[in-house]
């Protein structure tokens, strides 16, 4: 905690190697963050080169009221939604309608997967899909929280989830029946 | 999701640390710019308000009567204005106005000049007030030669309208741009993901997953071929200090004393009046037979702020270019204002006026210059030693008068008067100085040092006769602003 307190201050300091530092304590996993929300590495490290100019511009604003990483997580995250909607090719698939929700099954199987075989699933939703679905199930904010992020109906964004959520548990049995695994429940 | 970690290349860092290193330039240029341009243009307005309205405003203590007079009274005394013959006349005239006081019962004026008037300068008096119920006539005499010169200079325009000098004229400074900045926009790196799967359109909503997927959690996002080519763009992007020369950024201040130096021919320091005002007898212009107050040109305050972008082009020399606002002042002694309707005619035009002042020593009027200076100089460290290096500078500066209230002199009849149609708005001044480095250790180092400028174009238009050349000398404090 010392350390990371001296960090933030040389960071703000402007000394180029702590700022460095910084930037290699999370960039993997913020990058990892801009990964889920678009749909190809150069987007993704875009939004990632965004969000660490802003981390280090608005870096004397972090009071140590949480981890650092959290705060750097909310502005990776803003930073891709702000990005999604400026992105032309993003904005024709950022449409949001209110659907009826989709039948799920009860098995789980995701836990037969590995954490990037799930997130190249998600990537491969729809982007409306996608940014609701990591909102929500990755990042978890509610849906009143997302409706107030994204400009629409909380209903809308419930509504969006669980059809996203769904997909993905088709996909993922499809992909169980293809790539057998040992199956915890069958056991 | 948490484990879902990837590594960015090489090429995020080094916009991000372009990017910052950006925001933190504009951030200074915003903190000690604006406030410094901000400062100088609302001292500039307000000096040159000031000086506008100074026209209507005297130092004098005593005034002539007739300013205290509306137009038309019947008891305003007549203001008369010293006769004069031919220039040369004029000229060979003793100080103290012998000859003309035989003319002090005169009730008319007459203005008379000789065929030889080569100056063609004259008055035209226009008497406005009524003596002993009778209007004055107008007299105006007319030459061989025109009353009224044509205006040799075609170019020559109302200063209603602003004379704009031509882009050729001016030399605009250039921001300063750093290489980093310029190369700062690279391409972007081409990076190759291993794809894990293969990614077809989102249509079909079901996804076919051609590869099985065995490779680590952590994905190297950049094969090695990506990498090298985003390499050599990084060191294209971010120079080494010790092979690019850094454009140097600076502030530059400079104060001391301003001098009008004149070569005006028939105009001596020394000069004398040959009449003085208000000596009371109806009718008479306030001659004085007795010798009377000297003119005097004295020095004035001048101060210039600025900045400076000086790019070094040897080892101990640089060359640099500069924008700075400066304001000099003199003065010089006069008998008063007089609020009188006047025309006055010379090389130029005629000037209309509505107050002028006679050479005297009973008021001071302050004139105050204020222009924008593009100076271009060469600098040359005369030392070997970086810590407390010894600068010669030398160069000129074009300078655009952007507003002054100073009077032209008319010394066929010694009076003053403004007319700013007169002034020579463009001029080059020659500068010299020499400068030690203060404070050299620190990030943002200081030079203070002596200058010296003299105006190599006189202030007044090239067409009259009045020859004044500004000089300057003074301190110069000059501040490094960007990063040693």
């Amino acid at each position: 905690m010392i350390e990371q307190r001296q960090l933030i201050k040389d960071c703000l300091r402007g000394k180029p190697k702590a700022q460095k530092q910084l930037y290699d304590a999370f960039a993997d996993t913020m990058l990892g963050v801009c990964y889920r929300y678009t749909k190809s590495m150069a987007d993704a490290e875009d939004v990632l080169q965004e969000s660490f100019v802003k981390v280090f511009t608005h870096l004397h604003q972090y009071k140590e009221e949480g981890q650092l990483g959290g705060w750097i997580r909310k502005i990776v995250v803003n930073t891709a939604l702000n990005y999604l909607k400026r992105s032309k090719n993003y904005q024709a698939e950022l449409v949001f309608h209110d659907e009826g929700m989709h039948p799920v099954s009860d098995d789980n199987p995701a836990m037969n997967m590995a954490v990037k075989e799930i997130a190249a699933l998600i990537r491969q939703l729809p982007t409306g899909y996608q940014t609701i679905f990591n909102l929500h199930a990755v990042e978890g904010f509610s849906h009143v929280e997302i409706g107030q992020m994204l400009g629409i109906k909380d209903t809308t964004s419930r509504s969006q989830y669980l059809r996203a959520r769904s997909l993905l548990i088709t996909w993922m049995e499809n992909f169980e029946s293809v790539h057998p695994k040992t199956n915890h429940y069958a056991q | 999701m948490e484990e879902l970690k990837f590594t960015p290349s090489d090429a995020v860092w080094q916009k991000v640390e372009v990017q910052i290193r950006e925001r933190k330039r504009r951030r200074r240029f915003f903190f000690w710019w604006m406030p410094a341009i901000v400062l100088c243009t609302g001292a500039g307005a307000w000096f040159i308000y000031s000086t506008e309205n100074g026209n209507r405003e005297t130092s004098a203590t005593e005034k002539t009567e007739s300013t205290s007079s509306p137009k038309g009274n019947l008891n305003t005394k007549i203001e008369t204005v010293p006769e004069s013959k031919t220039v040369a006349e004029e000229k060979s005239m003793q100080p103290g106005g012998e000859k003309n006081s035989q003319r002090e019962q005169e009730s008319a004026i007459t203005i008379k000049t000789g065929k030889n008037a080569q100056a063609a300068d004259q008055i035209k008096v226009n008497e406005n007030r009524i003596v002993t119920g009778k209007k004055k006539d107008q007299v105006i005499l007319k030459e061989e030669k025109p009353a009224v010169a044509e205006i040799k200079n075609p170019d020559l325009v109302n200063y209603g309208e602003v004379n704009v000098p031509s882009p050729e004229e001016k030399k605009n400074p250039t921001e300063a741009k750093t290489k980093e900045n310029e190369q700062a926009k690279t391409e972007k790196p081409v990076a190759e993901e291993k794809p894990v799967t293969e990614v077809k359109p989102s249509e079909s909503e079901k996804p076919v997953v051609t590869e099985k997927p065995n490779v680590p959690e952590k994905i190297i996002v950049t094969d090695s071929a990506a990498n090298n080519s985003v390499k050599e763009t990084a060191a294209a992007v971010i120079p080494s200090s010790s092979k690019k020369k850094k454009l140097d950024f600076a502030l530059v201040l400079r104060g001391g004393v301003a001098d009008m130096s004149q070569f005006a021919e028939g105009l001596n320091k020394n000069d004398r009046l040959y009449a003085s005002p208000g000596n009371g007898s109806v009718g008479s212009g306030g001659y004085s037979s007795s010798p009377s107050d000297s003119a005097k040109i004295k020095n004035g305050v001048g101060f210039t702020a600025g900045v400076q972008l000086k790019k070094s082009i040897a080892k101990r020399s640089a060359l640099s270019i500069g924008l700075a606002y400066g304001y000099y002042s003199s003065s010089h002694t006069t008998s008063g204002i007089v609020y009188a309707d006047a025309q006055f005619s010379n090389s130029l035009g005629t000037s209309v006026v509505n107050n002028y002042a006679r050479v005297g020593n009973s008021s001071t009027y302050k004139d105050r210059y204020h222009f924008i200076e593009i100076p271009v100089l060469y600098h040359l460290q005369l030392n070997k030693a970086a810590k407390r290096p010894i600068l010669f500078s030398g160069g000129i500066a074009y300078s655009y008068l952007v507003g002054s209230n100073a009077q032209y002199y008319y010394s066929a009849t010694k009076t003053y008067y403004y007319d700013r149609s007169l002034f020579s708005r463009s001029q080059l001044q020659v500068r010299t100085g020499i400068s030690f480095g203060l404070i050299t250790k620190m990030n943002y180092p200081l030079q203070l040092g002596l200058q010296y400028q003299y105006g190599l174009s006189g202030q007044w238009k090239k067409s009259l006769d009045l020859n004044q050349h500004l000089s300057f000398t003074g301190i110069q404090l000059s501040w490094r602003l960007n990063k040693k």
